[in-house]
């Protein structure tokens, strides 16, 4: 019998604040330990907390930019629990008046992926474990964060993964936070229940703290393969938070005391409710750029492209920032796709990350294929020279003339070379007379190995055509 | 509504804190005065008064998002009670 995964998500992204959510200190990324803390994100007691307002407008900008309702009124409360890399003892969040209600995004499939909300908290410090014990670096405690929550919509870990890549590269666009999942700045907790068609919604399970695409991936179809199994046995269980380890590729039962769910919500007292002036809300609206999914819809009309090829470029905001910027000094809008969506893609795929990075910068990407397109240098060099000019982003113009890399397309050339191919391999001449088309493959391919690689194909073709058919 | 004895002991259990026989007794009077002042508001006909409140207006009233000097790190790790060179020490978590 077939049941139906019920998933949902909270996803917490940093905020790229200059300053903490509640005091001064820098926020920044991997600086030494606690060189960025004060007696505020140390919770000394006699000390006040600062709302940021960048932090506020950056929640309200991600907001508008899924389609969110912003709260006139919106206030923090304070959740308590006991853990080492939080000072306060407590984390400022909002749960009664978050600043984004609703809102939403629709995957490939049409379907819409409703939010519950999206409100600002802050983060914790870090934990650094070691053979010696366990030091704490409060730099990250007082962080901003947003948490997007998701309603029960998805129905397989492929949507879970579609929904997350979606949300960041929106996220990304924005310009709220930079979204990478390797330095922790995006993580994921992910609820998961199953349930026969037709029955109540299963009990569900939270696994949390998930930093990456293929984890989240694992995580659920591991668990949910799970929960049938036990379901299947007759078993139940209750609700509970689960610990995804990638390594083994399973969830394991927490200890009951981290998962005690006895927050303590109540206001915090110390941190005014604020008043968003729909004013205010609209002034950042304006300045909310192009967002992903208009930026498809846009490549679609105005360059001709199909929405494959759209969706695809626009999956990600460094494929399309490379894309667009490429376009700007080389304006062949399919030849510059195809071959990102080749070449680029396969190079990217090896490399296997999350967090997308392409270190190549388009106007060195442009000459590359500036020279392709012109067959000044064949596909074959075009790869070659990719791979080399990937990181050192040095000029393609250069190396081809240091190199000599440029195509013969020079008959007179060419037609030396075919001439001796040709009384070499009667066989394959005759079968080129019969009009094999096979053959030309083969006459192509040693003519390249005779110019190590740099036979322009076309012209290949035509001298072998012009000397079978003396 | 008044907060019970037992309400008390969990409540000070989740939150790390020990009283004694008579000090729950005090606590549960001072919980019972702040309840019975609530209740009396409650019991205020309050239908058809709009909700006012006085927060802060997000967009002019808020810190700016401008660095300041942090702590020297000697001085916030200071009053720890355990420490190394950069960071606090505690007791191994088991995660
Ligand atoms: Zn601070």
């Amino acid at each position: 019998m077939s049941y139906e995964i019920v998933i949902g998500l909270e996803i917490h992204c940093e905020l790229k604040t200059k300053t903490k959510a509640f005091c001064s200190c820098r926020n920044e990324f991997g600086a030494e330990p606690n060189v960025n803390v004060c007696p505020g994100c140390l919770g000394m007691p006699g000390t006040l907390p600062a709302l940021n307002k960048t932090a506020v407008e950056y929640c309200i900008r991600a907001g508008l930019a899924v389609g969110c309702k912003i709260s006139r009124y919106s206030a923090f409360e304070r959740k308590h629990y006991f853990y080492p890399d939080l000072p306060n003892a407590y984390q400022v969040s909002q749960l009664e008046y978050p600043l984004c209600i609703g809102g939403g995004l629709t995957l490939d499939s049409g379907k819409f992926v409703r939010l519950n909300r999206i409100h600002l908290e802050e983060d914790a410090g870090k934990l650094l474990h070691g053979p010696y014990g366990t030091r704490v670096d409060l730099n990250r405690a007082g962080v901003p964060l947003i948490e997007i929550v998701t309603e029960p919509d998805l129905r397989s870990a492929d949507e879970a993964v579609e929904f997350l890549a979606k949300l960041k590269s929106a996220l990304l666009t924005t310009g709220v936070s930079d979204c990478k999942m390797q330095e922790g700045r995006l993580r994921c907790d992910v609820n998961v229940s199953v349930n026969k068609p037709g029955d109540k919604w299963g009990t569900r399970i939270e696994m949390k703290n998930l930093a990456s695409f293929s984890a989240i991936k694992r995580a659920i179809t591991y668990e949910a393969k799970r929960q049938m199994d036990e379901l299947d046995k007759g078993n139940t269980f209750v609700q509970a938070t689960r610990r995804w380890d990638d390594k083994d590729g399973k969830s394991y039962p927490m200890r009951d005391k981290e998962t005690s769910n006895d927050y303590r919500y109540f206001p915090d007292a110390n941190i005014i409710p604020i008043n968003v002036e729909p004013s205010y809300v609209e002034s950042i609206r304006k300045t909310l750029p192009e967002m992903p999914w208009e930026l498809k819809e846009r490549l679609q009309k105005e360059l001709g492209l199909s929405e494959y090829d759209a969706r695809t470029i626009t999956s990600d905001k460094a494929y399309s920032d490379l894309y667009l910027n490429v376009l700007k000094t080389f304006n062949e809008p399919k030849f510059v796709l195809n071959f990102i969506m080749g070449e680029v893609f396969k190079k990217l795929n090896a490399l296997g990350q999350d967090d997308i990075e392409i270190p190549l910068k388009p106007e060195i990407l442009a000459k590359l294929l500036k020279l392709y397109h012109g067959k000044t240098i064949a596909q074959a060099t075009a790869r070659e020279l990719l791979d080399e000019i990937w990181e050192s982003n040095a000029d393609p113009e250069q190396i081809v003339k240091d190199r000599n890399l440029a195509q013969v397309s020079d008959s007179g050339a060419l037609e030396a070379i075919l001439q001796k191919l040709v009384a070499d391999n009667p066989k394959a001449a005759e079968q080129l007379k019969m009009g094999d088309p096979k053959v030309n493959q083969f006459f192509i391919g040693q003519t390249m190995k005779a110019t190590g690689g740099k036979a322009n194909p076309a012209v290949v073709l035509e001298v072998l055509n012009k000397i079978i058919n003396k | 509504m008044a907060v019970t004895h037992d309400e008390l002991v969990k409540l000070a259990k989740v939150s790390g804190l020990e009283f004694s026989d008579k000090e729950y007794t005090e606590l549960i009077q001072a919980f019972k005065q702040k309840t019975e002042l609530m209740e009396a508001m409650n019991a205020v006909d309050t239908s058809g008064i709009e909700l006012r409140y006085e927060p802060i207006n997000a967009e002019k009233d808020l810190r700016e998002d401008v660095v300041r000097p942090s702590l020297p790190r000697d001085t916030a790790l200071s009053g720890a009670a355990e420490k190394d060179s950069s960071a606090f020490l505690v007791p191994a978590t088991v995660e």
